[in-house]
């Protein structure tokens, strides 16, 4: 799993140069299928990059690489000019202890297309079990927190509520508070809205365009080009592992270079 | 309103419920041949319920029973713990670990537990010399004869605990796969180590699937202890058995030690109810009512005159 490459990237984190996220030649196989086919890809600092592509084609297991819940098998992935998931020594990268790889994961949120919020917790426990666990915050300041990020999210009154007892639209808004409680420097989004009745994407699709005006940086699968055209600073589109076409979404969804991205915007819209 | 034979839209519905003639039927039958039985018991002088109230709170048998009771508790301890950490290695992605796990599961589950008891036991037999210590010929912390350190009640504690474990850890296994992985992914996304997730986010889960067999291995090891008897460890079973050895009045000892059980039991199945509520949480909407809230409404409900509906189900 080392790289032959020998550059090195500053690992002073808060630089304000570096890019938040940037993939260079990124490959993921799984077994003998080839995933990802070198990702080339820059984020910057509170850059919304909407990530479009037809089933199948990457964008999940991309998500997934960027946090480390998949390791790489080439190429290099840094987030905030840190290599995610190894530490470069000596010209070789060395797998980082768990408990460094964990601190990593804990700045970056991630919000999941079947919201998966902890079922036999209720939805202020649901948001105070990473602050408490992860960053030692104390029960009542952690819960002071979570009680206003549901506030954010228009839930202020369901802090009681088991998962079970909410609708998805109000899960998957308490899954982005449970993000947002550990103060991420980035947000992934997996198609968030594409578990949702159709009336409840309104208001999940509001709360990521006020967190997208309040400056995060937010790299964003999803299907709904109306948002990706309204909120998105850039559009990048995948298409079998590798990147088709990538602009700003005027260009990208209203002018596309690619035959394959016009294809799929006939599709989808 | 009440000689109007149409029901109004306006109120709630009040319906005739349908009659289930033939349900009454059978459980009137049912219940004659049950309380018949229960009498031709009580009457039956074979019974001797004399001497069963004689020996109930003897003390010998009461000896016996603490020994069933703590015997059965230490096992049913090993056996979770045990269990547990066979079945997080079965399922861990080491290969050594989960090759332990599946040749351990694969004996103690394979054989019968009266041998692995027998064989315990005896186990001076085969190794007339134990010493625990650092292994291939380092200094011994615990050393002595087999027979010292495997006494018959450490025989039953080892016989059967570790062959609890065995099923146990399948229990749990089953329990850790019925949690959906994006419930592991999540937790590892907000920064969660591996341990974290298993303790906070995955095991409570699983106790919901876990808990129902648990509580029946736990009933189920409070019999299972009265094997121990053939190795002579004197437990509830073994004392009335020597009892009855001295008068010849089996039948109403082992009423006696029956009587015993199943008050025990009864007693671990009401606190199974209650735990299989605990664990509930979350997963069902509102919990069904616990039979004292049951009782509760209903007399609530018979004051006002209202008919049975869900009374305080608390959520
Ligand atoms: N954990 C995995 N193991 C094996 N194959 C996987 C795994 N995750 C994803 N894949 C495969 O990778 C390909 C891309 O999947 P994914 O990244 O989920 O695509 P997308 O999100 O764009 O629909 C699919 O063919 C899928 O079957
Ligand atoms: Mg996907």
């Amino acid at each position: 799993m080392s790289s032959t490459d020998e550059r090195t990237h500053g690992t002073d984190g808060a630089s304000a140069g570096v890019p938040m996220v940037l993939a260079e030649g990124v490959h993921k196989r799984f077994g003998l299928n080839e995933v990802l086919k070198g990702i080339d890809m820059t984020v910057g600092r509170g850059e919304v990059v909407c990530l479009l592509g037809p089933s199948g084609s990457g964008k999940s297991t991309l998500l997934r690489c960027i946090n480390h819940l998949e390791p790489i098998n080439r190429g290099r992935i840094t987030v905030d000019g840190q290599i995610v998931g190894y530490r470069e020594k000596d010209g070789r990268l060395h797998e980082l202890p768990e408990k460094v790889a964990v601190q990593q994961r804990a700045d970056i949120g991630m919000v999941f297309q079947r919201f998966n919020l902890f079922a036999h917790r209720t939805a202020l426990q649901n948001i105070t079990e990473a602050p408490i666990l992860v960053k030692g915050m104390g029960r009542k300041q952690a819960e002071a927190r979570a009680l206003e990020l549901l506030e954010r999210v228009g839930l202020g009154d369901r802090g009681g509520a088991y998962p079970s007892q909410l609708s998805g639209g109000q899960q998957q808004r308490v899954a982005i508070a449970r993000a947002l409680a550990m103060d991420p420097k980035l947000m992934l989004f997996d198609e968030p809205t594409s578990a949702l009745d159709p009336e409840l994407v309104g208001d999940v699709l509001d709360v990521m365009r006020d967190l997208a005006k309040a400056g995060m940086t937010m790299v964003v699968v999803t299907h709904e080009i109306g948002f990706a055209r309204e909120v998105g600073d850039r559009v990048v589109f995948m298409d079998e592992g590798v990147v088709v076409e990538s602009g700003p979404p005027s260009q990208v969804l209203d002018a596309p270079q690619e035959a394959r991205t016009r294809t799929f915007l006939s599709k989808v819209l | 309103m009440s000689d109007d034979t149409r029901a109004t839209t306006a109120e709630d519905i009040k319906a005739v419920p349908v009659r289930h003639y033939g349900r009454w039927a059978v459980a009137v039958v049912v219940s004659v041949f049950v309380a018949s039985l229960l009498y031709s018991a009580a009457r039956n002088e074979r019974f001797k319920w004399d001497v069963v109230g004689d020996y109930l709170f003897s003390d010998r048998v009461l000896n016996g029973l603490w020994l069933t009771l703590w015997l059965s508790t230490v096992a049913v301890v090993i056996g979770v713990i045990l269990g547990t950490a066979l079945a997080i290695m079965r399922l861990s992605s080491n290969p050594v670990l989960s090759t332990i796990s599946l040749v351990y599961i694969w004996f103690f589950r394979g054989t019968p537990v009266l041998v692995q008891l027998i064989g315990w036991a005896f186990i001076g037999a085969l190794y007339p010399e134990i010493s625990f210590g650092v292994p291939f010929g380092g200094p011994d912390l615990i050393s002595g004869s087999g027979n010292d350190i495997i006494t018959p009640i450490t025989a039953a504690i080892l016989g059967l605990g570790l062959n609890l474990a065995a099923y146990q850890s399948e229990i749990v296994r089953a329990g850790l796969l019925s949690v959906d992985e994006g419930q592991v992914e999540a937790g590892k996304a907000l920064g969660l180590t591996g341990s974290q997730t298993m303790r906070r986010i995955v095991l409570p889960q699983a106790m919901r699937v876990i808990i129902p067999p648990t509580g029946n291995q736990a009933i189920d090891m409070l019999k299972t202890s009265s094997l121990v008897s053939v190795i002579a460890v004197s437990d509830l079973l073994y004392s009335v058995q020597l009892i009855y050895g001295q008068n010849y009045q089996q039948i109403p000892l082992l009423v006696v030690a029956c009587i015993w059980y199943l008050f025990f039991t009864t007693l671990l199945s009401i606190g199974q109810y209650y735990l299989e509520r605990h664990y509930a949480k979350g997963n069902v909407r509102s919990l069904p009512p616990t039979p004292l809230q049951r009782i509760r409404a209903r007399t609530a409900g018979m004051r006002f005159g209202a008919s049975g509906g869900g009374g305080g189900a608390g959520a």
